[in-house]
């Protein structure tokens, strides 16, 4: 049997966790209006490099005409 | 004059209900050369129930389209002589009643060109607009249809649609009646003609030919077509003959255009034992829609069986068949979502109406990124819908959908969206987009694929210009705002995001595009 369990146990376990804790009560820890450093929306270099890639190759076949239709 | 206004002549009407024993195919058979396409747009109406049919002629003197049309063909084929065009309407009741508008299905022009010493014509569907079968009940989502208005001699009447047209591969090939459905859907007239392709591709019939052994269009001839009609366009290339090998799969990028709700061309090469090394001959379609299989087994299949982990899953992944036009077969085809690979796939454009500086399957990236850093400085709220939405980010099983959006289409959607417990978004936060987004922005909507496929619901979504350089390296700079269950994050300058608690703290309805 393959085993694809992994990242479900994880959400699982995850989701679990939230149940725990008193589940239909009044929230313990209210959001409050604030600010938070721009900067923290980071960019995975993975997300960087995928942008990147893909808009070079775009960039490259922009002037490309192969073929008719 | 176009063949929707011409006042044409009566020459037939006739009741073709299933009850009075009319048969489609006997009917195309004799009177219209068991002609394929004409038995498909028959089909197409006996399932919208249709009853009874109208033929009319049209000539050059009642259209000045078929005047236009019928002399570019005379200058490309000196031998030819005359057309005969016929214009079928469909109507949902018989011939003893008077019909009215919801009795109209749609209608098909037939065209016959005559040559001399041919004993037959050369046959075409010159153009047809029937409505879709398959509506959003069906989980068949076409978003680009436009209304028509026809006048025909029992009266004006009017269908919603997508235009389908065949080439005559004389004057105008399968480039050219791809390109009319897809500028038909984007067009302020909802058409537009031959001749006018014909003048922005350099192509006069004399100098210059296409068709029947003179070849198609090239895709440079395409771009000049859409350039001189100040259509935008992303273009997608994979051509191995050129070792332009496209690093992705081309589907992200159709889907990410006709999500928006913009059209495509894709482009394929046919399979050919005698192609030399210039390849196969090719032919290019409309894609306008797609279908949605809301039971899929592939997007956890694909990722737990047969490929690595991803950080989210693209909505796309329950998309079943793309919606497509074919010229050779007909409209409202459903063409599987891998069943054209990219062995045989080589160009796609998807039409837009405004300029983006990066495309939607980048923006969606991008757009996990910012989800990601979000959950990253709050990882939980006590809110049990943020706290799964953090879950699900952080595990990567977020579904992402994204969208080329209008400010206006967006203030509306948040405007009647509640969660479940009927809470609704504040004045103030309405206020507040209202004053800072601009006209039209990337949304990447977040859910959870439970949430998304049946109950089409989502945790929020997350707004990205879509003019905007991309800075190097990317940042925060393209971040405009962030809707989450309890949550709102604005951009107000350039050093700090606002965050503000809201009242609405459930899952709520994805968004909709006001006419679907």
């Amino acid at each position: 049997m393959a085993n694809m369990n992994e990242s479900i146990d994880q959400l699982t376990a995850s989701l679990q966790e939230l149940t725990a804790r008193t589940y239909g009560h009044a929230c313990s820890c209210e959001t409050v209006a604030g600010k938070v450093p721009a900067n923290e929306l980071q960019v995975s270099k993975e997300v960087e490099s995928f942008v990147a890639d893909t808009r070079a190759y775009s960039d490259k076949t922009r002037n490309v005409s192969v073929g008719r239709y | 004059m176009n063949f929707r206004q011409a006042i044409g002549k009566q020459i037939q009407r006739l009741d073709t209900g299933v009850e009075r024993n009319f048969s489609n195919f006997l009917f195309v058979d004799q009177k219209y050369g068991s002609h394929p396409v004409l038995r498909r747009i028959f089909s197409l109406a006996r399932k919208l129930k249709y009853q009874s049919l109208l033929i009319e002629q049209i000539t050059e003197a009642d259209c000045a389209l078929l005047a236009a049309e019928n002399k570019a063909l005379a200058v490309r084929r000196p031998d030819f002589q005359r057309s005969e065009v016929h214009r079928i309407s469909f109507f949902r009741s018989p011939t003893s009643q008077a019909p009215t508008q919801p009795d109209f299905i749609g209608y098909v022009i037939f065209k016959q060109d005559f040559f001399s010493g041919q004993s037959l014509p050369r046959v075409h569907v010159f153009e047809s607009v029937m409505p879709p079968f398959r509506q959003i009940e069906h989980n068949n989502f076409i978003h680009c249809q436009r209304h028509y208005e026809i006048n025909t001699s029992l009266g004006k009447f009017s269908v919603t649609g997508i235009l389908y047209a065949q080439q005559n591969d004389l004057t105008v090939v399968c480039a050219h009646v791809g390109l009319r459905t897809a500028l038909a859907c984007l067009l302020p007239d909802g058409d537009i003609t031959y001749e006018r392709m014909n003048t922005l591709a350099g192509i006069d019939h004399k100098t210059r030919q296409v068709g029947s052994g003179a070849g198609g269009l090239e895709p440079a001839d395409m771009e000049n077509i859409l350039t001189g009609l100040n259509i935008l366009f992303d273009k997608v290339v994979h051509e191995p003959s050129q070792a332009l090998l496209l690093p992705t799969e081309y589907q992200r990028d159709l889907y990410g255009a006709i999500e928006s709700s913009f059209p495509a061309l894709v482009g394929f090469e046919l399979d050919d034992p005698k192609a030399g090394a210039s390849g196969g001959p090719r032919h290019v379609i409309p894609v306008f829609g797609h279908t949605f299989n809301e039971d899929t087994w592939m997007p956890q299949a694909q990722r737990a069986y047969f490929g690595g982990l991803q950080s989210y899953f693209p909505s796309e992944n329950w998309l079943s068949t793309f919606v497509v036009h074919d010229d050779n077969f007909g409209p409202y085809l459903c063409l599987p979502r891998h069943f054209l690979k990219k062995d045989n796939f080589r160009l796609m454009y998807g039409l837009k109406s405004c300029p983006t500086t990066f495309n939607a399957v980048q923006a969606e990236a991008i757009g996990f990124a910012f989800f990601d850093a979000i959950v990253k400085g709050r990882p939980r709220t006590g809110n049990d819908w943020y706290d799964r939405f953090a879950v699900f980010t952080q595990q990567g099983w977020l579904v992402l959908r994204t969208i080329l959006t209008k400010k206006e289409d967006y203030l509306k959607h948040i405007e009647g969206i509640r969660a479940w417990d009927g809470m609704a978004l504040e004045p103030d936060i309405l206020q507040k987009f209202r004053d800072h987004l601009p006209p039209i922005f990337w949304m990447i909507e977040a859910s959870a694929p439970e949430l998304f496929n049946s109950s089409r619901r989502k945790f929020g979504e997350l707004l990205l210009p879509c003019d905007k350089a991309l800075p190097k390296p990317l940042n925060d700079s393209l971040f405009l705002a962030a809707r989450l269950p309890g949550l709102i994050y604005f951009r107000p300058g350039k050093l700090q995001l606002e965050v503000r608690p809201t009242q609405l703290k459930g899952h709520t309805l994805l968004f909709t595009f006001p006419n679907m």
